[in-house]
């Protein structure tokens, strides 16, 4: 499966993601006494810079509650080894209910709600791809550097980066801050 | 500030956006020039024409029952004493007169043919209809057959203070207005920094838009939804093609459709661009936010007047602003200057009032 196809099942979070990861596993108190220090804008670079697949793991809230040195500061939250990513280009994690889609994109970390702000649709649980624009003389052109989510409901599409509405509606899905420290992937909300 | 608005008295120029002569071919025909001009006239006279030539306009052969029988009396406006006859009517201190057979100027079959029937139009209204002075205006009309050669035409008219706007007739052409090859009129126009005015007309549908036109067999099923379907089709087409990305300053003034498609379409696209960018990734602005910055609307015909909050509705839902009165006058369904204003008056601010009968026109058409 290659970048932009659809995940192998239509909804996040169902069994289509084999290889599932469990946040909680492998956890140390050690490893989360302090606030992880690698903090960028909803990104962060990692150290593997090979893309993996498209396919969806899922981390429960449960398996994260179990274990309260998952959360050092309250807001970051871990979201699966950074191993996990090797096999899936995308993991879901439930946080206090809200569904949150990490993704590696090109050896960059991002993070979006998994929910669209259109009418509700399970936006990060499709396509990811590249962003169509015009040249100078109005010709279509991709942006190689940029990305979109796109909802499977409507196919309203969203800056992987800055959760922005391609179409200049003024709407933004919540991205959230992401870091790898040691072997972990953490999302702060 | 705006005078308190209680009537039209009281509007400080009011400016009529969409009146009409309703010229025939005989009126501007020995305007025309050659190779025409002697093809038509320098032979060994007419002979039988079979019927075919007598206008090279096509007609829909639409039965305006009206008008046919004899129920309507439709003023005949073909010289200049008669515009001013309508304005006192009507009371305007300005008009933008419109054709009436060069509505269908865009079906003309022989597209050389369509060009130079333009050009002697708008040499007649020039001579014998335009008046600055007297507050008389108008386009200078156009062939969309022959873009460069429109393109002549508007460079060639443009220093007549009588010319207000870049009139295509937007019925009963193909393709739809956003194609690329009308770039040569949008450029001409840009340059001389003229809007563009879009009118069609009823029985102009018949060889492109919509193909139910055949199915239509009476006026009123052709009329009431064919002004403002083919006026969606050209302002759809216009914004997915990047016309207000093309040609950001350049306006355009959608005329004789009515209002409640106006902010009907521009919340339909809206909401099908939202989802459907891939269509028009060069837009910077929502589709509603260029109809609301460069594209303009006449009143006529005014649906809901004996209804005001569907009238008050609509016109703030599409911006006053956007919004320029027009009577239409001589047609058989002109609308009449005070109606609107009566329906708009208490529920709309001076300023909004003003700038709709006149303010807006003034500007647009820099008059």
């Amino acid at each position: 499966m290659t970048e932009g196809d659809p995940p192998a099942g239509p909804h996040p979070g169902s069994d289509d993601g084999a290889g599932a990861v469990s946040g909680g596993e492998g956890e140390t108190e050690t490893e989360c006494e302090s606030e992880p220090e690698t903090k960028r804008d909803n990104k962060a670079k990692t150290e593997t810079e090979s893309e993996s697949e498209t396919e969806t793991a899922t981390v429960t809230e449960t398996e994260t509650a179990t274990d309260p040195t998952a959360r050092p500061d309250g807001s970051w939250h871990p979201v699966a080894d950074r191993e996990a990513f090797d096999s899936t280009s995308r993991v879901l994690v439930d946080i206090d209910g809200l569904e949150v889609a990490v993704f590696r994109i090109d050896g960059e970390y991002h993070a979006l709600a998994n929910h669209c702000v259109h009418q509700g649709g399970p936006l990060c649980s499709w396509a990811v791809s590249t962003v169509l624009t015009a040249d100078e003389e109005l010709r279509l052109a991709l942006d190689p550097d940029r990305r979109a989510v796109s909802c499977p409901w409507h196919g309203w599409e969203f800056d992987i980066e800055t959760g922005e509405h391609l179409a200049p509606s003024g709407h933004r899905v919540p991205t959230y801050d992401v870091t790898v420290e040691g072997d972990r992937v953490y999302v702060r909300r | 500030m705006a005078p308190d608005v209680t009537g039209l008295e009281d509007i400080p120029t009011a400016v009529d956006a969409d009146f009409h002569v309703t010229e025939r071919q005989e009126d501007f025909i020995e305007y025309i020039e050659d190779p025409f001009h002697t093809m038509l006239f320098g032979g060994s006279g007419p002979q039988d024409n079979l019927g075919y030539t007598a206008s090279f306009y096509p007609s829909a052969g639409l039965f305006v029952s009206g008008v046919a029988t004899g129920k309507i009396q439709n003023p005949t406006v073909r010289t200049n004493e008669a515009v001013r006859e309508g304005m006192a009517f009507l009371g305007m201190d300005a008009v933008h007169v419109d054709p009436t057979l060069n509505l269908y100027l865009g079906m003309v079959h022989h597209d050389e043919l369509a060009a130079a029937l333009a050009n002697a139009y708008n040499a007649w209204v020039l001579d014998e209809i335009y008046d600055p002075d007297a507050g008389i205006y108008g386009p200078v009309t156009v062939a969309p057959q022959r873009p460069t050669r429109a393109a002549e035409e508007i460079d060639d008219r443009r220093d007549e203070r009588a010319i207000t706007s870049v009139y295509i007739p937007s019925g009963g052409i193909h393709p739809p207005l956003g194609n690329e090859r009308y770039d040569p009129i949008y450029d001409a126009a840009s340059r001389a920094g003229l809007p563009i005015t879009l009118h069609s007309a009823s029985g102009s549908q018949m060889t492109h838009f919509p193909l139910q036109y055949h199915g239509t067999n009476r006026y009123l099923s052709n009329h009431a939804p064919t002004h403002a379907m083919i006026h969606m089709m050209h302002l759809t087409d216009m914004i997915t093609r990047g016309f207000p990305v093309r040609f950001p300053d350049l306006d355009v003034v959608f005329q004789e459709s009515g209002l409640g498609w106006v902010p009907y379409m521009m919340r339909r696209l809206d909401n099908e661009y939202a989802e459907k960018r891939d269509d028009a990734p060069m837009l910077e602005q929502m589709p509603s936010e260029y109809v609301h910055d460069q594209f303009y609307f006449t009143s006529q015909p005014t649906e809901g007047l004996k209804d005001p909050e569907y009238i008050t509705s609509t016109v703030n839902l599409l911006g006053p602003g956007n919004l320029m009165f027009s009577s239409d006058y001589p047609h058989l369904d002109f609308d009449h200057s005070d109606d609107l204003l009566r329906a708009l008056r208490g529920s709309l601010d001076d300023d909004d009032l003003v700038a709709i009968y006149g303010g807006t026109a003034t500007q647009v058409f820099d008059l």
